[in-house]
C-alpha cells in the first residue's frame, strides 16, 4: 500500500520558550518552518488563542499570515472538552456540545483538517454530524496509559459509526520500550534515592499497577516526590505494541510523534519510533507525524527546536527519504 | 508546572487610610484555564499566613473574592497574562523587602483517565522588593 507519511511539529513542543516570552506565536511558527518545506503545524487551542474556545480575529489573521509566509501546512487543532471546568457539576448536553462546536469552527476557519479530541461521549454521540458538516476529522487521542490492546469496545463503536469524520490520533508515548532518560535524571537530581528509582523502573518493566507501584514505593520509604515519579512512569510511558496500529489504520488521519529527549541513538530514549514508522508505512498511512517534544516537563535546558530537528532527521531516514 | 515563574512581581499600593499589596502572578500551567479551576489561593507574607478574607484575585480589571472564583467558569485566564493576588494590609505600611510564599491549587478540567479528578498544586517563594505606589 502506498501512503504518504509526512512530518510536522506541534507548537506545544515550544512550551517553555512560549511561556517565558522567548518565542512569540510567530517565532514558534518560524521555528516550525525552519524544520523543512511544507512542515506540518499543530496547535493547542487554549495555549495560543486568546478568547478560547472561540477564535479571535487577531489570532486568525496572525496564523493565516504565518502559514502563508512560511510555507506551513496546518495539520491538527488540539481541542479539549474540559468536562470538569464547572465547579460541582457535570456539563449539560448543550454546554458540552457548544464548547466543542466553537473549537471545531475555530479549527475549520484556521484550515486544520483534523481536530484532536479526547474520547468522550459528546464526541461519539453528538459531535460527528457537526464535524461531517464542517468537513473535519475528529481524532480521539490515544494517550498513555491507554493501550490499543485494551480498546476493543471503543474501536468497535468507531467502526459501527463508520464516519470519515471519526477516528483516532495515536500518541507515540503509548509505544515505549523504556522510561525516558530525561525523566530519570530529573528525579535523581531532585533527590529520589537510587534504590527507589531502580525499583520504579523495574516495576515499569514488569507492568505493575499504580496501586502496586504506590505500595512498593511506600515500603521502600519513598516520599511524595518518589510517588510522583511512580505516577509519571505510568502516565507518560505506555506499553502498547506498535503492531496494534494495524487494527485501527483506516481510522488514523494524524499521529502525535510524542517524544521526551534524544539520546546517543539519535532518536528518543524511550519511544519505539522505528517500529511505529514501519507499521504506518506498511499500513499506507497518509498524514502527518506531528513531532511533540515534551522533555520540557522535566527540564527546560534543552533546545526544543534542536530536539525536534534531530528526531525529524531520524524519522526521515527511517521513512527512506 | 512553571512554579518558579508563578510570582512575577509585586507592588504596594497605598492611599491615605489603607494599604494593599498586589502580587503579580502567572498561571502555573501550559494552557489557559477558567477561573473556576482555581481551587485554592494561599499566601504567606514574611512567614505569616494571610487570612483568605484579606485576599483577592484581580484579572482583566475585575477583582474577585477567592471564594467567588469557583463560580467563574466563563472567565478564562489566558496563559500568557499576569493576574494579581491582592492583599489588604489595613493600616500597615509595608514598603521594602518581603518574603512572599504563594500556593495555588488548580483543578485540571480534562482528567486523562475517565472521571478521576486531577489537581495540581503550584508553590512559589520569592523575596520581593515591594515598591510603594501611591494610589
Amino acid at each position: 500500500m502506498t501512503g504518504n507519511v509526512r512530518l510536522g511539529v506541534t507548537l506545544y513542543s515550544f512550551n517553555a520558550e512560549y511561556y517565558s516570552y522567548r518565542y512569540s506565536v510567530e517565532e514558534c511558527m518560524k521555528a516550525a518552518a525552519s524544520l523543512g518545506p511544507d512542515q506540518g503545524v499543530e496547535i493547542v487551542g487554549p495555549q495560543m488563542i486568546r478568547g478560547f474556545p472561540r477564535l479571535s480575529s487577531e489570532f486568525e489573521a496572525l496564523f493565516k499570515r504565518c502559514v502563508a509566509e512560511h510555507g506551513l501546512r496546518p495539520t491538527a487543532y488540539g481541542a479539549y472538552s474540559d468536562d470538569q471546568r464547572i465547579t460541582g457539576r457535570a456539563l449539560s448536553y448543550e454546554e458540552a456540545l457548544d464548547y466543542m462546536t466553537a473549537q471545531l469552527r475555530a479549527a475549520k476557519t484556521l484550515g486544520f483538517p483534523v481536530v484532536r479530541v479526547q474520547p468522550r461521549e459528546v464526541v461519539l454521540a453528538d459531535l460527528v454530524p457537526v464535524a461531517e458538516k464542517l468537513g473535519l476529522h475528529l481524532g480521539m487521542e490515544i494517550h498513555a496509559p491507554m493501550k490499543i490492546e485494551e480498546m476493543g469496545e471503543l474501536i468497535e463503536r468507531v467502526e459501527k459509526i463508520s464516519s470519515p469524520s471519526l477516528g483516532f490520533v495515536p500518541d507515540c508515548g503509548i509505544f515505549c520500550h523504556s522510561c525516558a532518560d530525561i525523566y530519570v535524571n530529573r528525579f535523581l537530581e531532585l533527590g529520589v534515592n537510587q534504590q527507589v528509582v531502580d525499583r520504579i523502573l523495574e516495576l515499569w518493566t514488569e507492568r505493575a499497577t499504580p496501586e502496586q507501584l504506590h505500595d512498593e514505593i511506600e515500603r521502600l520509604g519513598g516520599d511524595d516526590l518518589a510517588q510522583v515519579m511512580g505516577i509519571e512512569s505510568f502516565v507518560y510511558f505506555g506499553h502498547s505494541e506498535p503492531a496494534t496500529l494495524e487494527r485501527i489504520m483506516p481510522y488514523i488521519r494524524h499521529v502525535h510523534g510524542k517524544f521526551f529527549g534524544i539520546d546517543e541513538s539519535g532518536t528518543d530514549s524511550a519511544v519505539r519510533f522505528s517500529e511505529v514508522v514501519d507499521v504506518l508505512q506498511r499500513g499506507g498511512f497518509d498524514g502527518y507525524i506531528s513531532c511533540e517534544y515534551e522533555g520540557h516537563h522535566w527540564t527546560t535546558k534543552r533546545s526544543a527546536l534542536e530536539q525536534v530537528r534531530t528526531l525529524q532527521t531520524f524519522l526521515r531516514t527511517r521513512l527512506g527519504g | 508546572m512553571f512554579d518558579e515563574m508563578m510570582i512575577s512581581g509585586g507592588a504596594i499600593v497605598a492611599s491615605a487610610a489603607r494599604a494593599g499589596a498586589a502580587i503579580a502572578v502567572r498561571l502555573p500551567w501550559y494552557r489557559s484555564l477558567p477561573l473556576s479551576c482555581i481551587t485554592a489561593v494561599s499566601l504567606r507574607l514574611d512567614g505569616d499566613a494571610v487570612e483568605e478574607e484579606r485576599l483577592g484575585f484581580r484579572l482583566y480589571g475585575s477583582e474577585h473574592r477567592i471564594g467567588d472564583l469557583a463560580g467563574l467558569h466563563d472567565v478564562f485566564w489566558f496563559v500568557l497574562d499576569e493576574a494579581e493576588v491582592v492583599v489588604d494590609l489595613g493600616a500597615s505600611q509595608l514598603g521594602g523587602s518581603h518574603e512572599v510564599e504563594l500556593e495555588l491549587g488548580l483543578r485540571i478540567p480534562y482528567p486523562e483517565f475517565g472521571t478521576r479528578t486531577f489537581t495540581q498544586v503550584a508553590r512559589c517563594s520569592k523575596t520581593l522588593d515591594l515598591e510603594e505606589v501611591l494610589a
